[in-house]
């Protein structure tokens, strides 16, 4: 609640996942800062943005409406002497050695101290608007055509006749004065925040809340009363066919009035046509990359903020990638970790998977007090008699695999389904680690197995710690640990009969002790949180929790290196 | 109590006694509106006998060439058999049109002795003309909305003055039992509640490589269809509100009904109420996601021409008193497809033929404008068409003739729906010249060297008022 009240000394706010992007960079550069003025005064940095690069559209269309610019920032060798900015701008610069942040106010340049934003935070200030729409973008295959075609849906968008619905409700917003067309219960009343229309908007989250709105045109918006004609144009003509699924991610200050709204999903909207257009254009020249578009926008653990970005639905993943390399060299992202792929889409909220994600999330810390270091990003929780299959009492370390490639499925690295037993039984035949009698069969595999069939089905190396009593994983705390810092990915672990999957650990390198943060796949109930968390299905275990008279195989794997 | 009610509007059994008295047969169609427990009359429209040539080709050939009289005008029939089942449905056909949402053919009269309507013969007949009344006044819907099958068929007797009313399911599977129904005249007048709204329509389409010539009007129905199946899917606001479809349109209608019955009072009798209906308006909001047309497959492609239609329909629906917010609805959408369709079936019927195929370039069609009529002592508006040309007195005619109203001139509002203007086609980037130089980098030179023409063809068929017309845009050679 720090945030609300703050004094007037306290202006800048800097995205926690900026300030580490910032402190990771070695050679100099600059760039701008992209985030929001509070009406309170208040500068949230959320994103940065090079000078450079070889995108061939404006960098800011990557970031979600309505980011602005607020300032810039810059990595230098040593210097942080005073840069120049222009009224209610904020400078931060990376010496190597501090972060140095100044603010213009007044006409006068000063450093000031920032106070770090974390996703809780935005959480707090921000709901997430996702807008759905869907374009005919069909054109003459000419450059000017395509520009015709998009100015003419722009003034469309921009026109009063642009509505948004809210999923599941009556609320209904009009791009025009007064913003509301239709508001359940609140008698057209624009006048309320956001923040208290949207249901749930309002508790504390750890992550942004997402609302969806559908994008809808009014045709009883009258201009003109001219009656119906129809031109029909017998020229041939070589067009461009392409129909755009698009999807606008807008940040909803919770205190925004209903009535100014829809202004912003318009410009959320018109953002995307822009960046179609840049694609558009390009499919003019490389038939590889015809087809239809949609928005994959992402929002990637190291990011912190939504991605937007459009790619051609039949284009894999390999052809854009050059693409994705511009868009990394321009928000300034890790050039070894998939971020903007179309495996990091943002999930689709209507697709109801059965599969809960991150139920690590709420639980109470361990004992330990140590330094916890769990997986980073996201992974679903697999267990026993999903998708209607009962693989009780054997199927344990199938689900455990299935977890670990989850999370490269959420991550970005792959967009191959989650493998079925029968189809991880298949591999292992395949590449004759087990008889063909081992199909169809109800037989246990191990961490080994496991391995071979992340690195035969997923291109995925794995690492494996071996320990010939449980007693000894009490030992393995730093390396664990060491895992979880730099690879972030969650660890099969197989003993005696059992298979488990390690998400995380707690070690106190004083006192030595440790905790384990379990998933459990034997887990044979429903998809309740609440059971889940409080039966220990997903818990701290400490180091008794190890059968010591077993040995223990972990597997550990190791993220690709690529983008 | 089985069978259906039917609430016909007081004057009507003035009008009823008024046929029977005069003793010569008549058929024609009822006019009003399918409510889910109980069914509307509004209006008897006696059919006419048609000139020569008013009837579309298809309809011409079901006509058996004999009796016609010296003045090219069809026999006029004297009992049920003798009836053309093509004449009223090609009757049907121009009804329809005429009618705002919410209002449809909903059944046959005929006047005529109970001899005559007793026999097995005409009693077949009398199925086989509501068949065909029921395929047309569907055929317009393009398959968006169901027609009711149960129709009404309303006897008048010329000997006993007598009025029966029965109902007959003509759809395909029913086996086609009359039921007997009730006929009750509502003393007062039924109280209607009037849906206004307008859409603008604004639709664009990139004909594929290969297609195969096809008439104009089916050309254009194959793109019209799309449109009319997404507009199903439209939200329809009513005065701004989204309620639940099972709500009724007039959150009062049910107070005031229970509010009677509660202190017994009946209808009161005498004067008729002639407060004006209700008025709601309704906004039409849609998607706008590209629609399902078939046309060129998806990156870089041939295509052989393009089409666009724009423009703001002007609609107009009519919902009894108890009418849920889906009735008002679905009203609303019946009348926007119809309206769309009945313009486009207008225009191609009064082009003498299609435009030559040798004319390379962008030609515009201009189908005719929504005109509204009042009066002519029904309680709901009507609706007419009228060509580039055309005036107000030619909506009056059609009323007359097709019809049996006499609505004076300046009861028709030709306001709502204004002529058709070229530019709305024309401006767009798509809709454009594309290459030409209208979309050039230098502007002012393009006005110059490109000598655009637009050239007007109309011609005018005097008799029933009809009239067509197409702008074409012809860039002579340089």
């Amino acid at each position: 609640m720090a945030l609300f009240h703050v004094n007037m000394e306290k202006r800048a706010f800097l995205l926690s996942q900026l300030i580490q992007r910032l402190q990771r960079q070695k050679e100099p550069r600059e760039g701008q800062l992209f985030g929001f003025r509070t009406d309170d005064g208040r500068l949230l940095a959320i994103a940065l943005c090079t000078d450079y690069g070889n995108l061939k559209h404006d960098k800011s269309l990557l970031l979600p409406a309505p980011l602005t610019p607020i300032g810039k920032f810059e990595v230098t060798k040593g210097d942080h002497s005073k840069p120049e900015l222009e009224e209610n701008e904020i400078a931060v610069i990376w010496d190597q050695e501090d972060l140095h942040v100044y603010v213009s106010e007044d006409q006068q340049i000063s450093t000031t101290c920032f106070t770090t934003l974390s996703e809780e935070d935005l959480s707090e200030l921000f709901v997430v608007a996702r807008v759905n729409f869907s374009l005919d973008l069909t054109s003459r295959d000419t450059v000017v055509s395509i520009s015709n075609t998009i100015q003419t849906l722009v003034e469309q968008l921009e026109s009063p006749s642009t509505c948004f619905r809210l999923q599941d409700s009556t609320l209904i917003l009009q791009n025009k004065d007064g913003g509301v067309l239709s508001l359940e219960n609140q008698g057209g009343k624009g006048n309320v925040d956001i923040g208290s229309v949207i249901k749930g908007a309002k508790k504390k989250k750890a992550s942004l809340h997402t609302v969806n709105f559908q994008m809808l045109q009014n045709r009883s918006t009258v201009t003109c009363r001219n009656a119906p004609v129809v031109r029909i144009d017998n020229r041939k003509s070589g067009i461009l066919s392409t129909h755009f699924k698009g999807e606008a991610i807008v940040y909803l200050q919770k205190s925004c009035k209903v009535s100014k709204v829809a202004a912003l999903l318009v410009q959320g909207v018109i953002q995307q046509l822009h960046l179609a257009e840049c694609w558009l254009e390009r499919q003019l020249n490389d038939k590889k990359l015809c087809g239809n578009l949609t928005s994959y926008n992402s929002l990637h653990f190291l990011s912190g903020h939504v991605v937007n970005v459009i790619y051609p639905e039949n284009s894999d993943d390999k052809n854009l990638e050059p693409y994705r390399k511009d868009v990394h060299e321009a928000l300034m992202f890790p050039m070894n970790q998939p971020m903007v792929r179309k495996g990091n889409r943002l999930p689709i909220i209507e697709a109801k998977s059965n599969v809960l994600k991150n139920t690590h999330i709420g639980l109470k810390p361990s004992s330990v007090y140590g330094e916890i270091s769990v997986v980073k990003g996201i992974y679903g929780y697999h267990h026993y008699m999903q998708d209607n299959f009962n693989d009780n009492k054997w199927g344990c370390a199938y689900r455990s695999l299935q977890t670990l490639v989850s999370w490269f499925r959420f991550q970005g690295y792959t967009e191959k389904p989650i493998p079925t037993h029968s189809e991880i039984q298949k591999c292992l035949v395949d590449i004759g680690d087990k008889p063909s009698s081992f199909l169809d069969s109800r037989q246990w595999i191990g961490s080994t197995e496991v391995g071979f069939v992340l690195d035969n089905m997923y291109n995925i190396t794995s690492k494996f710690i071996f320990v010939s009593s449980g007693a000894d994983l009490a030992e393995k705390g730093r390396e664990l640990a060491f895992h979880f810092q730099t690879q972030g990915t969650p660890i099969m672990i197989g003993g005696g009969v059992l298979a488990h999957t390690i998400i995380g650990v707690d070690y106190n390198t004083e006192s030595g002790d440790i905790s384990f943060l379990i998933l459990d796949p034997h887990y044979t109930g429903s998809e309740d949180l609440s059971t889940i968390q409080n039966k220990g299905w997903c818990g701290w275990k400490g180091p008794e929790f190890w059968d010591p008279k077993a040995y223990y195989n972990l597997c550990l794997p190791q993220r690709p290196l690529c983008i | 109590m089985m069978g259906r009610t039917v609430i016909a509007e007081e004057s009507l059994q003035e009008r009823l006694t008024a046929l029977a008295k005069v003793g010569t047969f008549q058929i024609g169609l009822l006019i009003g509106q399918n409510a889910r427990d109980r069914d509307y009359l509004v209006h008897l429209a006696p059919t006419p006998i048609p000139d020569e040539g008013d009837l579309s080709s298809e309809e011409e050939d079901a006509v058996p060439h004999s009796p016609k009289t010296e003045h090219g005008k069809s026999k006029v029939p004297e009992s049920i058999p003798k009836v053309v089942d093509a004449i009223v449905a090609q009757h049907t056909r121009q009804v329809v049109r005429m009618l705002p949402g919410g209002l449809d053919v909903i059944g046959l009269f005929v006047v005529t002795p109970q001899s005559d309507y007793d026999t097995s013969q005409s009693q077949s007949k009398i199925r086989s003309i509501l068949g065909a009344v029921h395929r047309t006044a569907a055929k317009i819907l393009l398959e968006t909305a169901e027609l009711r099958s149960e129709k009404i068929i309303l006897h008048v007797c010329t000997q006993t003055f007598k009025c029966t009313v029965k109902t007959v399911d003509v759809s395909p599977t029913a086996v086609g039992i009359q039921n007997s129904a009730e006929l009750r005249f509502h003393r007062g007048g039924v109280k209607w509640q009037q849906i206004s709204y307008s859409y603008n329509i604004n639709l664009n389409f990139w004909l594929p490589k290969d297609k195969s010539p096809q008439s104009l009007y089916k050309m254009i129905l194959s793109l019209i269809k799309p449109w009319a199946q997404s507009v199903t899917k439209s939200l329809i606001l009513i005065d701004s509100e989204l309620q639940n479809s099972y709500d009724f349109l007039d959150p009062y209608a049910e107070e005031k009904q229970t509010k009677k019955k509660g202190t017994g009072s009946s209808v009161r009798g005498g004067m008729a109420d002639l407060s004006p209906p209700k008025v709601f308006t309704a906004e039409i909001l849609d998607s706008g996601a590209p629609l399902a047309v078939e046309g060129p497959g998806s990156g870089l492609e041939e295509s052989s021409g393009n089409v666009r239609l724009a423009g703001t329909v002007a609609g107009l629906a009519f919902v009894h008193s108890k009418a849920t917010v889906g009735e008002a609805r679905s009203s609303v959408l019946v009348d926007l497809v119809r309206s769309v369709v009945a313009r486009w079936e207008m225009h191609c019927d009064s082009l003498v033929e299609e435009p030559p195929s040798h004319l390379v370039g962008p030609i515009i069609h201009e189908p005719p404008r929504r005109v509204f009529l009042e009066g002519g002592g029904l309680p709901v508006s009507l609706c007419d068409y009228l060509f580039p040309g055309d005036n107000t007195t030619d909506a009056c005619q059609s009323a007359k003739e097709l019809l049996g109203l006499t609505v004076r001139s300046e009861h028709v509002d030709d306001t709502l729906e204004t002529l058709a203007d070229a530019t709305e086609v024309m401006d767009s980037g798509e809709g454009g010249v594309g290459e030409g130089p209208r979309l050039g980098s230098d502007r002012s030179s393009a006005s110059s060297t490109c000598p655009v023409s637009y050239i007007l063809l109309a011609s005018g068929v005097a008799a029933l008022g009809i009239a067509f017309s197409y702008v074409t845009l012809q860039s002579s050679k340089a």
